[in-house]
């Protein structure tokens, strides 16, 4: 559980990476975006299944990254420069600046643990969609749409990132990196102390570890991590919405790092691919019936695969009959 | 006279209208090994959470070599070196043995190297990879101490070492512990309800009843003694 495997993660780094030779145009659009979801799938598998914290307000990071992008790309942060390249750059910083806030009042008033925990970051969803809401700045109701797309300084001039192909590709490796980052840390010894203080935070603390600090640390660094994924996002589909920062996509990401597996990056962030491609496929099919459809799919899974449906097949290849 | 390394001083904590610990006092030198004994409910175990920052004494002083560090919490009083092993053994379900030792060294700021030691030492390197839940109790024990001696603990705290094994293994792991106070320089302060094992200690024993410390000695002396006869040796026969 612990363990990013190596070989599923390069079999599907490598499957994506042929992919523009063989698929269309509008399905490579279609999954340069999933992949950002893809990638706040992994920030709330890094905060919920290795840290131990169940939070509904994933999406608060994802969409702060989104409007921080789309602030900055249109030129409405006074005093910074429209480059969408800095909003790229400074969305994971704003994310994580406000998680590690907010963290630091969450966290503090009480031990992150059980229901109480989560009821607060579902309250800090619902605050944080009705402030985007309410704010004209931020465009109220309506968000904020034309937001210009990434531009790459390439030597032969820059590269706008419109087309499908470099999109996909440009996000791919950023979404290849950091799954490669995370995966690292994740199996590092610091990793490892992550999930210590998940399983008992006391005895984590009679070693010496401070299980707040830890924690803070977790919920910022995955909230950056979100904040990315919101800005990518942001760059492709030209738009944002009160929607990408409240309670409602922050519940889809559960669903998605539930059915993929919440003790693996990879996992989650092939869940996220997984539903989005069934919704795709099903939903216009499906219509209104869809989200029962995918309630009753959250529930088989949860009783069928407790580890989620990727995450039990990886534990298995993890660990082929070692020892036993 | 120099101090001595763990001193404690009329430690007092109380629970709702429950006095728990009720002055309480005790002091322990370098490489020295004390067992505490006493009936259920004496307050052993509260008085480990007072020393190892768990709660806070609502009076009294916790002394380390002459510092006051009374109400610190669990991190910072490991870091000074109080070292803690529980009753039930502590150790993180989900994570390999090597893992935990892997842990401990980064928070206690050695190595990775030290930690492979220490799961050789531990005779641990065969369930290297195992989950620590699946382990058998004893091996839990044995992963616990060796994560908690990673720290060098100037003061070690053992909460009942010999619950879950059996006699022979309760015998072995006296003395490792006697070897363990001679070879680190630890003060080891031991509660424990065996008391063949306390006597295979050969330690000095202190007498816990109703939150105090009423008596302290060799084992023969205290074993000896009346009162405690009556209180504690006697309600168990």
């Amino acid at each position: 559980m612990s363990r990013e495997p190596l070989l599923p993660s390069l079999a599907l780094w490598l499957a994506l990476l042929i992919l523009p030779a063989l698929a269309p145009g509008w399905l490579l659009s279609q999954l340069a975006q999933h992949l950002c979801y893809g990638l706040l799938a992994m920030s709330l598998a890094w905060v919920w299944g290795q840290g131990g914290l169940l939070s509904f307000c994933q999406a608060v990071f994802f969409g702060t990254g989104a409007y921080l992008f789309a602030l900055v790309a249109m030129g409405r942060l006074p005093g910074v420069p429209d480059l969408p390249l800095l909003g790229l750059v400074l969305a994971p910083l704003a994310a994580g600046l406000a998680a590690f806030l907010a963290g630091l009042v969450l966290l503090t008033v009480r031990l992150p643990t059980g229901a109480p925990w989560a009821v607060m970051t579902l309250v800090l969803a619902v605050i944080a969609e009705r402030l985007a809401v309410t704010s004209t700045w931020l465009g109220g109701s309506n968000g904020l749409a034309g937001i210009p797309p990434l531009a790459l300084p390439l030597p032969g001039g820059p590269l706008e990132l419109v087309d499908p192909v470099p999109t996909f590709l440009f996000v791919l490796a950023i979404a290849a990196s950091l799954h490669l980052l995370l995966a690292r840390l994740i199996d590092s010894p610091r990793g490892a102390l992550v999930r210590a203080v998940r399983e008992d935070p006391l005895r984590a603390a009679h070693l010496g570890i401070d299980p707040l600090r830890v924690r803070l640390l977790v919920f910022t660094g995955a909230a950056a991590l979100a904040g990315l994924a919101g800005a990518l996002f942001a760059a492709q589909f030209g738009f944002v919405a009160p929607s990408l920062l409240g309670l409602g996509l922050s519940t889809e990401a559960l669903v998605w790092v539930a059915v993929g597996g919440r003790g693996s990056p990879l996992a989650a962030l092939s869940g996220a691919l997984l539903v989005k491609t069934v919704e795709e496929l099903l939903g216009a099919w499906l219509g209104p019936g869809w989200p029962l459809a995918l309630g009753l799919l959250v529930v088989a899974v949860v009783l069928l695969f407790p580890a989620g449906v990727l995450g039990g097949l990886l534990e298995r290849l993890a660990r082929p009959g070692r020892g036993r | 006279m120099p101090a001595p390394l763990l001193e404690l001083r009329h430690l007092v904590k109380s629970f709702g209208g429950l006095l728990a610990v009720a002055g309480a006092s005790l002091s322990l030198e370098a490489g020295q090994v004390l067992a505490l004994i006493g009936p259920n409910g004496c307050g052993k175990t509260t008085l480990f959470n007072l020393v190892s920052g768990v709660e806070r004494p609502d009076a009294g002083v916790v002394r380390l070599a002459g510092r006051d560090v009374t109400g610190l919490p669990p991190q910072r009083l490991a870091r000074l070196g109080i070292g803690r092993t529980f009753q039930v053994p502590g150790v993180f379900a989900a994570l390999s043995a090597r893992e935990h030792l892997r842990v401990a060294a980064t928070a206690a700021g050695r190595p990775l190297l030290e930690a492979e030691e220490a799961l050789e030492r531990a005779e641990l390197v065969a369930v290297a990879e195992q989950p620590a839940g699946e382990l058998p109790h004893g091996l839990q024990q044995r992963l616990e101490l060796a994560m908690v001696l990673l720290q060098r603990p100037r003061v070690l705290l053992l909460d009942e070492p010999t619950a879950g094994l059996e006699v022979g293994e309760s015998m072995a792991a006296a003395a490792r512990i006697r070897r363990l106070a001679r070879e680190t320089g630890a003060a080891v302060l031991v509660v424990e309800h065996d008391l063949a094992f306390v006597r295979a200690l050969a330690a000095e024993v202190a007498v816990m009843l109703r939150g105090r410390v009423v008596a302290r000695g060799p084992y023969r002396v205290i074993a000896a003694d009346p009162e405690v006869r009556a209180a504690y040796l006697g309600s168990r026969a």
